[in-house]
């Protein structure tokens, strides 16, 4: 609690510094806040090009949309609806075509040994079962279980209500429960 | 980290332990996903953002928004030198101008949306769309538009316009405010459904500007000259939308 709290006076005081003009500042933010957003558009099925263009565009909009924040209107879901609402832009103008499996190639740059192979070989079964989820299910479960929104939060950035969004996770969750019994997941 | 249903990793509770420690083994390749590729090209991209463009789009949404909305009242007051404007009933006039000023301006708001804040269903998109694509033409049919107003003009035949040359004054005459709105938005109206909204917003204008201008009560001429000016922005969409669906074909 403390942690989240002092974190989002940091972000505050440093969307504070960047209205000011202190581009050191943005580039605070884009350390902090670009790894989540490539883990949320991945998550959500977008190839490694993809992400990138969208965490560029996200942290573009950003910068435009300075004046428009608010001391303690909490930057991360700010960021995060941002960044969701390009990737729905961006899908509507792509058309459906085929979700991307995670880029191996992505993984030989982080250097992923050969003795975390199997960990890879875990993520990536984790990664195509969230893909199999309807889009509201895995954005809720994607924001909710890897990133730690709350409810409330998940409920302001997808612009669904309270309930709504506890439905998505509950079915989502559910889903993902028979997906792993059929598997023999362990 | 908070507590009860609001904890981020406090699952609901028909979640068993099983499933959150198999997500958890989905975190193994986040290390990749750190790998910054485009911190570069962003910068670019921002030193870039100069000139009129960069300094209209950063306003605040208020300031934007507020802006194309002063645009608007400035453009109808100032176009607003209809020679039957004493004579022509109020009571279709202050219907439609409201009509056209008000959905034209709903949907300039919509699409000068900030990103941070959830964007409409596309089903409302398309209502209001269809909304302005049709208040011109419901308002050029109705009887009232040449009724009374018409008998009485005080302006002769020979003056009045013809209706190419309305549906040309209508498309030019809104043809700033999609200009304007194309300045404001952050996007630069990229985005399909913020480029047709802002395109059916301009043309409400043009409707709007030619209601308060153009004397001439003949609903044929209302019809080919003004509600007209609405098939462009359509044409553009519908332009747009088929040659999106064949570059997905692909």
């Amino acid at each position: 609690m403390e942690t989240e709290t002092s974190l989002a006076a940091d972000d505050d005081a440093l969307m504070a510094a960047y209205q000011g003009g202190d581009q050191d500042a943005f580039g605070l933010l884009y350390e902090r806040y670009a790894p989540m957003l490539r883990r949320i558009l991945r998550r959500g099925g977008l190839g490694d090009e993809e992400t990138s263009d969208l965490v560029q565009e996200s942290f573009l909009h950003l910068h435009r949309a300075r004046a428009d924040y608010r001391s303690g209107g909490g930057l991360r879901p700010w960021l995060v609806t941002i960044a969701l609402n390009l990737k729905r832009e961006h899908l509507r103008r792509r058309g459906r075509r085929p979700e991307a499996a995670l880029d191996e190639r992505a993984e030989e740059r982080a250097g992923v040994a050969a003795h975390d192979a199997a960990a890879a070989d875990r993520s990536r079964a984790v990664h195509a079962a969230l893909q199999e989820l309807p889009e509201g299910q895995r954005q809720v479960i994607v924001l909710h279980w890897f990133e730690e929104f709350s409810f409330p939060e998940i409920s302001r950035i997808l612009g669904v209500g309270l309930s709504a969004t506890k439905v998505r996770a509950h079915r989502g969750y559910g889903r993902l429960r028979e997906w792993l019994e059929h598997r023999g997941h362990r | 980290m908070t507590t009860g249903d609001t904890a981020g990793r406090q699952p609901p509770d028909e979640v068993d332990a099983r499933v959150g420690q198999w997500l958890d083994e989905g975190r193994a390749l986040d290390a990749a996903a750190g790998l910054d590729a485009g911190r570069d090209q962003l910068l670019a991209r921002l030193a870039a953002e100069r000139g009129i463009g960069a300094w209209a789009r950063s306003r605040t949404t208020a300031v934007r928004r507020g802006s194309w909305a002063v645009l608007l009242v400035v453009g109808a007051v100032a176009v607003s030198k209809r020679p039957d404007l004493a004579h022509y009933p109020l009571s279709y006039l202050a219907p439609a101008a409201l009509a056209f000023a008000g959905l034209a301006l709903w949907a300039a708001l919509w699409a000068l949306r900030p990103l941070h804040r959830p964007a409409p269903h596309r089903l409302q998109v398309g209502l209001l769309s269809a909304g302005l694509a049709v208040a011109p033409l419901v308002f050029a049919l109705l009887p009232e538009a040449y009724g009374a107003a018409g008998a009485s003009s005080p302006v002769p035949p020979e003056a009045l316009p013809t209706a190419w040359e309305c549906f040309i004054f209508g498309t030019l005459a809104g043809a700033p405010f999609a200009a304007v709105g194309w300045l404001l938005d952050r996007g630069g109206l990229v985005a399909g459904g913020r480029l047709l909204l802002m395109s059916l917003a301009a043309a409400a204008v043009g409707n709007l500007l030619l209601l308060l201008h153009c004397p001439n009560t003949d609903p044929v001429h209302l019809l080919a000259g003004h509600a007209s000016v609405m098939v462009p922005p359509l044409g553009v969409a519908a332009f747009v939308a088929a040659w999106r669906r064949r570059a997905q074909r692909r």
